[in-house]
């Protein structure tokens, strides 16, 4: 059964590293959902947080693949519920939103966003939260006919468990 | 301290030699002229074997090190010659081959311009090798070459990529090899071989009835065939191999009962389907050794020994995995190994070894109605004549699958053929590189003419380097195997496989190699035997039947036990 899952790969600042971990998808035909590289909390070491749909025999293959991967230090793959995981988008809203009580309401107390930049024309909002939630808020904007853009980020992710991070100890 | 500026391209060559390298198999051109001039300097010090095509340096570099064990090396220059060697760089990554290949780059500053002879050399490549690394600075090259040695010959052996940019050829750098690097590099750290699972290997073995070892290549790698026998022999187990693992065991030995997979012997394919425990030791199931997998070896519980644990259960799911070398864990495994031979397992051996000699083998060899040559009893003939003792080089092919059934091994790294990527056109410059890496011992490729002809420039490299190598066509006017699959699956339509060829003999009197060419049986073996006394490279055309099949064949998708012959 086909599901998404998310690959943390913990690897040395590279050139070609990327390349690598995203060919072991492309040999596979693997779409990749969302993907976010940042440094982690190791200088000269980055997290890569990939997400795809894919079944379980190949998420382990894949991961199997990726442990080969020379700059590689640990990778592993979770599901959603294993893991603390966000993302961000930002909103461009058009300023009628304010003159409507009820949506107005919305965007400024109940969405859980907060707004960074306001024009007369336009504001701009920032939420972090599961995809779901994003493209949930997104498309209620959508259907009112508000949103004039919209920008997502990859997941940025904590293990929930404490024991999880034993990574990086390699070094 | 001292300093010692040199240029960057002597730094490369200063860390070859470092690195214990003797030989290296290329083709210059522009970008890599640095390099190369250098080189000049360090004739005495390097033999730099010049092939005709960047994919018979390539090539050779994986004889060199399949017949050698050593890391390989080729060169090429920047875009064409880094293009060309790709075939040979998937061929020894699905083949887990060490090879250190360094193609030039384009001077760090002009990279994405597209400037003459550029192309992204590291992009191509990324999914074909286990590393690779562009050098953009003369500081990089001692502290790089040595990196790309250690990762291609540690762990599961592969190939390595070292894009080396002019510039950094060019730039003088303050060279100090340093032997004493450590490269800590998690997935080639050594793992600690688990206890709990080699007792309870031990255990499964004894209490079995109808165990067999599979060995792959890793037995050959890590040099475990001694070390497998005295397994097998204390556990009256028998020994099958795979194609890649031919010469790990000796093919003489009493308990090695032949070849697993498509083309395969009887016996281990029937076994295969009716053993109750396979030891399958440095192997990695290919589709080739396995035919349906969710049919394959229903009755067995399956121990696999393997150093890359990407392998476990990556095909066939297995029920013990021991990670580690196999020598190590072999090791491990004989002590308490004790098992004495259960009399109906063997007598099935010997009844499906019976069969195939009734039905297949003794029909084809023995066959006096036909004055045509079978390819079977060519391999036979070297194989009778040379005793054993020849290193086997194949293409791939009718005649690969020949080779395979019908050669004998009596030493290891002594079958060297293009397993797993199946790679026509390998066999004559992996030939050259096998000569070169074990100049001791008697080299024969074995080719087709469809095979030969993809690089048959290489007798070019033969005649100016003066290899000693014995080259045997066997010439069918057809690219063999496909035909007989266009016979069996494709209602004999034979689309695009007849050839018309050229005159070998006349090819090989060009390049100044000796030649003969036999058409009837009476012939062969007298050819051969002159072949393999005489010294100097020979060329031996043996035109063999136009639509002979190999049998028995197990069809793609099919159980092992559904075998055509």
């Amino acid at each position: 059964m086909n599901r998404e899952y998310i690959v943390v790969a913990f690897v040395n600042n590279q050139i070609s590293v990327l390349n690598r971990i995203t060919s072991a998808y492309l040999k596979r035909e693997i779409n990749i959902e969302s993907l976010n590289v940042s440094e982690s909390f190791v200088k000269g070491i980055s997290t890569i947080v990939i997400s795809a749909i894919t079944s379980a025999d190949t998420i382990e293959r894949i991961v199997n693949q990726l442990g080969n991967v020379i700059d590689v230090l640990q990778v592993d793959y979770y599901h959603q519920e294993d893991l603390i995981y966000k993302e961000m988008a930002l909103y461009k809203i058009s300023a009628d939103i304010l003159s409507d009580k009820s949506d107005s309401d919305y965007i400024l107390n109940r969405s859980n966003s907060r707004i960074i930049e306001m024009g007369k024309e336009f504001l701009i909002i920032e939420k972090s939260g599961s995809r779901y939630e994003l493209e949930k808020m997104k498309e209620k904007l959508e259907s009112k006919k508000f949103l004039a853009g919209y920008s997502r980020s990859g997941n940025a992710i904590l293990h929930r468990e404490q024991d999880k991070s034993i990574l990086l100890k390699v070094s | 301290m001292q300093k010692n500026y040199i240029k960057g391209s002597e730094a490369v060559l200063k860390s070859l030699i470092e690195e214990g390298v003797d030989t290296i198999f290329g083709y210059p051109g522009g970008t890599i002229m640095p390099l190369y001039d250098e080189l000049f300097n360090y004739k005495e010090k390097i033999n730099h074997i010049l092939v005709r095509h960047e994919q018979g340096a390539v090539h050779a570099a994986q004889g060199y090190s399949r017949a050698s064990g050593k890391v390989g090396v080729c060169i090429a220059t920047a875009g064409p010659g880094a293009t060309n060697i790709v075939t040979g760089i998937a061929d020894a990554l699905i083949d887990s081959t060490p090879l250190v290949c360094i193609t030039a780059q384009v001077s760090s500053d002009k990279l994405g311009t597209n400037f003459f002879q550029e192309a992204d050399t590291i992009s191509i490549t990324v999914p074909i090798t286990k590393w690779s690394y562009q050098i953009t600075s003369a500081d990089e090259v001692a502290v790089i070459i040595a990196k790309a040695f250690y990762i291609a010959r540690t762990g599961r052996p592969g190939p390595v990529l070292i894009s080396l940019t002019k510039n950094a050829q060019i730039e003088l750098t303050n060279y100090k090899y340093r032997s004493d690097l450590v490269f800590n590099i998690p997935c080639l750290k050594r793992v600690q071989i688990s206890q709990s699972s080699i007792k309870e290997a031990i255990d499964l073995i004894n209490s079995s009835k109808k165990p067999m070892i599979i060995v792959g290549q890793g037995v050959i790698i890590s040099e475990a065939g001694g070390d497998v026998i005295e397994l097998a022999e204390r556990g009256s187990m028998p020994i099958v191999s795979t194609l890649m693992g031919l010469s790990a065991v000796p093919s003489n030995h009493p308990l090695f009962a032949g070849n697993v997979g498509m083309h395969g012997n009887l016996a281990p394919n029937m076994m295969t389907q009716r053993s109750d425990l396979i030891i399958a030791i440095g192997m990695r199931f290919s589709d080739r050794v396995t035919g349906d997998t969710s049919r394959y070896a229903p009755m067995a519980k399956i121990i696999h020994i393997d150093i890359d644990k990407a392998e476990f259960n990556k095909t066939i799911k297995s029920y013990l995995q021991i990670q580690g070398d196999a020598k190590e864990v072999v090791k491990l495994l004989i002590p308490g190994v004790k098992r004495s031979l259960d009399s109906e397992w063997d007598s099935f051996i010997k009844e499906c070894w019976k069969k195939e000699r009734d039905l297949i083998i003794d029909k084809l060899l023995s066959d006096s109605v036909n004055d045509t040559v079978s390819m079977a009893q060519a391999v036979d003939s070297i194989a009778r004549i040379g005793k054993g003792s020849v290193v086997i080089v194949t293409d791939v092919g009718q005649h690969q699958m020949f080779c395979a059934r019908y050669s004998k091994f009596n030493y290891g790294r002594s079958m060297i053929t293009s397993g797993g990527l199946g790679t026509m056109g390998f066999g004559l410059p992996a030939a050259i590189g096998a000569k070169v890496g074990a100049p001791q011992r008697d080299v024969v490729a074995i080719l087709g003419d469809g095979g030969f002809q993809m690089t048959l420039q290489e007798l070019g490299t033969i005649m100016q380097s003066n290899i000693d190598l014995k080259v045997v066509i066997l010439n069918n006017s057809f690219l063999g195997m496909v035909r007989q699959w266009q016979e069996l699956f494709f209602e004999g339509r034979y689309s695009f496989t007849e050839m018309i060829n050229p005159n070998f003999i006349q090819i090989s009197n060009a390049y100044n190699i000796v030649s003969k060419r036999v058409e009837i049986r009476e012939e062969l073996d007298y050819a051969v035997k002159e072949m393999l006394e005489f010294r100097g490279s020979y060329l031996l055309e043996v035109v063999v039947r136009n639509e002979e099949n190999v049998f028995p064949m197990v069809p793609s998708g099919s159980s092992l036990d559904e075998i055509l012959y």
